[in-house]
């Protein structure tokens, strides 16, 4: 599109803004019920973390993260997330790279069995694992005839995680690559490149923003999944507890100011995760104008 | 006469990847959830109504469906509410609100569930004004009604954002100028392209309540026959080593939710969209 | 020869894309492939590239045989209608990808990209990012990078076409004189024909996945062979008349064969071509002495005015019975219309004719197109009475000069060269003089795919399926469903041939008031002109139908009424009354009629037309010609 085409739309969308509208008291009463709203649900609960989490002063927060649990805790959501990511991050390469490059028969529903994970509750996302690898499960007997121990363990809380976080990095992708197309990684093959040329000189560099941020969504979730790793994980303190499993272990004995306390490390998390995505947004929209 | 029936294709790596893909998916996606369906055709069907159709069963049942209908109505309000004052208003502080509206999808469950119990129990500070009202949310089904809120919000705004986005700006100012008022406008002119989406929306926000655990297991009360959802109750079988009873009520649930997402599969169909883009 | 195609076929799904297309390109030369959307142009570019394979045919570059190669091994620029610029690089790390590729040195890579870079005008703005650009500054981009690595080959798949009008001219000319001092061998793909006489050196005309005509633009434009590029390049007048005695009879006028002109046998068709910049008009019969050929006396209907020159139009009475396949006759208008141009002039001039005024029109210059007659397919196959297909494929070739395919598919256990003698026998039988042209075809496999296939790689304008007797059910669902299938995946016409019509002396054309029913009234005003058939053109009213709608249908068929004696084609009309079946099939007893003209148009309605050709067929023992109706019909 032309810069005058462009200014033009921009033109015409400030037009529908200004005078074919609601008249402003009306508008300022709608903006003033949604932020009300918003506060009311989104905002008060993640004010209310970092509150209480420094209610006992300072010192308290940091004893209350620096307990041994605690670290065991973060040692294993840190463990868990640097299998799962990576494992999920060539999984979504693979996959967009499949179905926004090609068309074959079963490609929708291949993104549709993509999307599962999404659908099934987390509950049963960790059930089905123990189904398989649990003490009666299909698999038992061949896991413990090599001597490994899967549910009750990291290896399922990994194996859980992995499941839960499996779209995130494909469906990021995905509508990107889609909406790029295919002509710039054509036009590189016209000029010689082999495939991987093409890979990582044309569609690496373009998709890297989305790339980014499908790694950082999946990253918060593989650290923040709490219904599947619960199912799987037995709550052994110190060995297979997560963050999100300390927490609730802390909450339940009422020692609130540290479950905070640890809760503000994944509501951190969070906020990166959305300035991530706010930084990302920016990114194409410049790219696109 | 035709020499060579081939469909060459000049991007590479289409073998490698659809076998990774499809490897990839078979083993951590497929196999396990197969095992499902494996484990309840053990069971005859006998058994298996019987124990999903026991009275605390259905009572979960009940609350699951109910509080996660109950929730998504109130975000379709909201939720809409939300998205056109973002899309068609210019205000302070715009651009945080729109990037909060994902805190769902990034604040893990467990401290949402924590922190929605501590604001509204009855002596937090949302709750204890509420107390006063006579109304008590923590404990109670309008907790995990408001959980679900918490947790299903971002489905409908994200999903009717880019909607209202493309809504052309001449088919306002065509109803203008044949003289129709906003109201007319909203509800005849806009209001009936937008339900595809809404529905999408509405259904994205529900199918997800439906399988909610972690922020709701702190907020409700968890008494069998009250407040005991659907997920909290295949836990406390699988806590009890009742595995049959767990994937029994497993795929009462499961059925459910696919039944949901092929209904969310066709409406984007509908909507002419390639797939939904609210993300998770 | 730089650039050599051979047989290059190519179907997307079941829809045939390409066609049997050859081309040779010249080194150096710059080769324009023209054609509107869907005619296959950019496929052919990309089948080139590699960037599609073909399904069957040889691509050969530079001598040597690409068809099995990646595009990546070819030695091709490729040049893209959305530039497809890489968006995180800038300017000159573009021009330098393919030499990087080729791990060309450092100095020599920057060299080459200063040296480019000036080439197309971009001088200096190596370092800007391609959203820094404008539209045509990425296209000139584009083409830099794709010269970069010199090249054998260069591939431009419209590359101007996303771009204003006026920066599309800038770009032309940069492009044809960068051209000419590099000396690449140039293919490019548009759908403009005045960028393709523009730039080419030469030109192809691409329709449908075919390849009809190469050569020169001045061939093109002044000595097409088909009516198609003489239609489609630019405005022309293209009438149809008959041999007649060794001259062209058009209505009242008769020309002589220009010499050099294509042998046309007695009673043919011939159709002429003129430009309109030929067309000339006076108040006065032109003088025998003159180079000028009278056809006849119009008038004035129209006069616009558009810069440079004048636009006319004049409607001559004197052409009655003539076609004019350029421009088609409009629907419900009785003469043939000619476009003249003429230099306009500020003050009016001597020669000035006003709107009304009658005037002698003669040509200056005129072509004959070569001779092509209707081609009809006659499917002889064992599923359907192959008999009637070919006494009417006979019947139709005689009157209108036309060719008949013989279809025959073979089962497996059949002997090819026994079911050819069964055949040659078969048609000396028929045609013991050899008139009409017959010729065979035999398919490997039996069914309706294969029928379809020869239909679409054919080009037929008539396809003819001998129907069943009335009382074999399931030869009647068979013949429907493979007519539906023809219908749908071919817009070819289909006639259910009758053993019963020896003769067609009367034809019944049931059309629907409005729009979609025009084709069918159009398709069967040119059937009846070669056969010389009492036509009646029915409508069936609605029982209830409002005085408005039953006004309309009568405008309807006095518009089709207006047509058929354009083409002298004796006629009258009829109105029915709802309901349709039983009002059509009353009227074919009644009638006597021999053939019944329906049409069908979307696939909807070919269901329903379904049927009520199979209960036609059923009930009545006439034949039955489908017509696919095309909705943009001029």
């Amino acid at each position: 599109m032309t810069t005058m085409a462009a200014s033009a739309d921009l033109a015409r969308r400030a037009t529908v803004n200004n005078y074919s509208n609601e008249s402003r008291p009306v508008q300022i009463l709608l903006i003033s019920v949604a932020l009300i709203f918003l506060s009311l649900v989104l905002l008060v609960p993640l004010f209310c973390v970092f509150t209480y989490a420094f209610e006992k002063g300072i010192d308290v927060y940091f004893r209350a993260l620096s307990d041994t649990y605690t670290l065991s805790a973060i040692r294993l959501t840190l463990f868990t997330a640097a299998i799962a990511v990576p494992l999920n991050l060539i999984f979504g390469i693979s996959a967009a790279w499949l179905i926004a490059r090609f068309h074959f028969p079963g490609r929708q529903v291949l993104l549709t069995m993509i999307d599962l994970p999404l659908a099934v509750s987390p509950v049963i996302a960790g059930m089905i694992f123990v189904l398989l690898y649990g003490q009666r499960g299909l698999l038992h007997p061949i896991i413990e005839a090599l001597g490994i121990q899967i549910i009750f363990a990291p290896a399922g809380i990994v194996l859980a995680t992995t499941f839960v976080t499996l779209p995130f990095v494909a469906r990021e992708l995905v509508p990107v690559m889609l909406e790029q197309g295919s002509a710039e990684e054509e036009a590189a093959l016209t000029m010689g490149a082999s495939g991987w040329h093409t890979f990582f000189l044309i569609t690496l560099p373009n998709i890297k923003w989305a790339l980014l941020y499908g790694v950082i969504l999946c990253n918060a979730r593989a650290m923040g999944e709490f219904g599947a790793v619960s199912v799987v994980s037995g709550h052994i303190r110190g060995l297979t507890n997560t963050l999100p499993l300390h927490i609730e272990v802390l909450y339940n004995e009422y020692n609130f100011t540290a479950a905070f306390a640890v809760s503000s490390l994944l509501a951190l998390l969070a906020i990166v995760t959305l300035v991530a995505k706010a930084v990302v947004e920016w990114k194409y929209s410049k790219g696109n104008s | 006469m035709v020499t060579r029936i081939q469909t060459k294709r000049a991007l590479p790596g289409f073998g490698l990847s659809l076998g990774f893909t499809v490897l990839y998916l078979s083993l951590l996606v497929l196999i396990p959830l197969a095992t499902i369906f494996l484990k309840v055709s053990t069971l005859s069907f006998g058994e298996f109504w019987q124990i999903a159709t026991t009275p605390r069963v259905l009572a979960a049942y009940r609350l699951s469906f109910g509080a996660s209908l109950a929730a998504a109505f109130i975000n379709l309000f909201f939720g809409f509410l939300v998205a056109w004052v973002l899309v068609r208003y210019r205000f302070p502080c715009k651009r945080m609100a729109d990037a909060l509206i994902d805190l769902p999808f990034a604040l893990p469950t467990a401290v949402a569930g924590i922190s929605l119990t501590t604001v509204y129990s009855s002596n937090g500070w949302l709750g204890s004004w509420l107390e006063r009202v006579g109304v008590k949310v923590a404990y109670t089904p309008l907790g995990i009604c408001l959980a679900l809120v918490f947790i299903g919000l971002p489905f409908v705004v994200r999903t009717m954002q880019p909607v209202l986005e493309e809504l052309e700006p001449e088919l306002e100012e065509a109803a203008a100028c044949m003289g129709a008022g906003r109201g007319q406008i909203f509800f005849r002119v806009l209001l009936p392209g937008l339900w595809p989406s809404l529905l999408t929306g509405f259904s994205l926000a529900f199918a997800r309540g439906l399988g909610e655990y972690g922020s709701i297991v702190f907020i409700a009360g968890n008494l069998p026959f009250s407040t005991e959802i659907v997920p909290l109750l295949i836990m406390t079988k699988l806590d009890q080593f009742d595995y049959k009873g767990a994937t029994a009520l497993a795929l009462v649930m499961l059925l459910a939710s696919f039944t949901l997402m092929l209904l969310i599969n066709s409406l984007s169909h509908l909507a002419g969209k390639k797939s939904h883009r609210a993300e998770v | 020869m730089a650039i050599v195609l051979s047989n290059i076929s190519k179907r997307f799904g079941e829809q045939l894309v390409v066609n049997q297309v050859s081309l040779e390109v010249e080194d150096g030369e710059l080769f324009v492939l023209l054609g509107s959307s869907g005619s296959g142009k950019s496929t052919v570019l990309r089948i080139i590239a590699g960037l599609i394979a073909p399904e069957s045919g040889r691509v050969k570059l530079q001598g040597k045989d690409v068809t099995d190669l990646p595009p990546q091994l070819r030695g091709i620029g490729f040049v893209f209608q959305n530039y497809a610029i890489f968006r995180h690089m800038t300017v000159a790390e573009n021009v330098e990808f393919g030499l990087k590729i080729r791990k060309v040195s450092r100095a020599e890579r920057r060299r080459r990209r200063e040296f480019l870079l000036e080439l197309v005008g971009l001088g200096g703005l190596g370092g800007r990012m391609p959203n820094q650009l404008s539209g045509g500054q990425r296209q000139r981009v584009a083409l830099a990078r794709a010269l970069a690595y010199e090249p054998a080959v260069l591939l431009l798949d419209e590359p101007f076409g996303a771009l204003d009008l006026k920066i599309r001219c800038q770009l032309r000319r940069s492009l044809k004189e960068i051209q000419r001092q590099i000396g690449v061998t140039t293919i490019l793909v548009t759908h403009d024909q005045e960028e393709a006489f523009e730039l080419g050196d030469r030109v192809a005309v691409l329709e449908r996945g075919r390849l009809l005509e190469s050569g020169s633009p001045q061939e093109l434009y002044y000595k097409p062979h088909t009516e198609f590029v003489a239609a489609f390049l630019g405005g022309g007048n293209v009438m149809v008349g008959r041999s007649d005695k060794g001259r062209i009879r058009l209505g009242a006028a008769v020309l002589p064969f220009p010499p050099g002109a294509p042998v046309h046998e007695e009673g043919a068709p011939v159709r002429i071509l003129f430009r309109p910049e030929t067309v000339k008009h006076q108040p006065e019969p032109f003088a025998a002495s003159t180079d000028v050929v009278t056809i006849g006396q119009g008038r004035v209907t129209l006069k616009t005015f558009t810069g440079p020159v004048e636009k006319l139009r004049f409607e001559l009475e004197t052409l009655q019975g003539v076609r004019p396949a350029a421009p088609a006759l409009a629907y419900g208008q009785r003469f043939a219309n000619i476009e003249a141009t003429q230099e306009s002039r500020s003050n009016g001039g001597s020669n000035d004719a006003a709107l009304g005024d009658l005037r002698w029109i003669g040509l200056s210059n005129f072509h004959v197109l070569d001779p092509s007659a209707l081609k009809f397919l006659a499917v002889f196959d064992r599923a359907q009475p192959g008999l009637s297909a070919v006494q009417m494929a006979k019947l139709l070739g005689l009157a209108s000069h036309g060719t008949t395919t013989l279809l025959k598919s073979l089962a497996p256990d059949d002997a090819v060269e026994a079911v050819q003698q069964e055949l040659q026998l078969l048609l000396q039988n028929i045609t013991p003089h050899g008139e009409p042209r017959f010729e065979t075809r035999l398919r490997p496999a039996q069914g309706g795919r294969e029928i379809t296939r020869e239909v679409q790689e054919g080009y037929y304008d008539l396809v003819i399926i001998g129907r069943p007797p009335q009382s074999d059910q399931e030869g009647v669902r068979r013949v429907t469903q493979l007519t539906r299938r023809l219908l749908i995946q071919s817009g070819v016409p289909v006639l259910l041939a009758s053993s019963a019509s020896s003769s067609i002396r009367r034809m019944l054309i049931c059309t629907a008031a409005g729009e979609p029913g025009k084709t069918d009234v159009r398709f069967g005003a040119r059937l009846a002109r070669h056969i010389h058939a009492f036509t009646t053109i029915f409508h069936a009213a609605h029982s209830k139908a409002s005085e408005e709608e039953v006004k309309r249908a009568r405008h309807h068929l006095e518009q089709a009424r207006e047509m058929l004696s354009a083409y002298d084609v004796p006629n009258e009309i009829k109105i029915g009354q709802e309901p349709v079946m039983p009002s059509i099939l009353n009227e074919i007893e009644t009638g006597k009629h021999d053939l019944v003209i329906l049409g069908a148009s979307g696939s909807s309605s070919v269901r329903s037309a379904d049927d009520l050709v199979s209960r036609i067929v059923t009930l009545t023992d006439c034949s039955v010609l489908i017509v696919p109706m095309v909705p943009d019909v001029d």
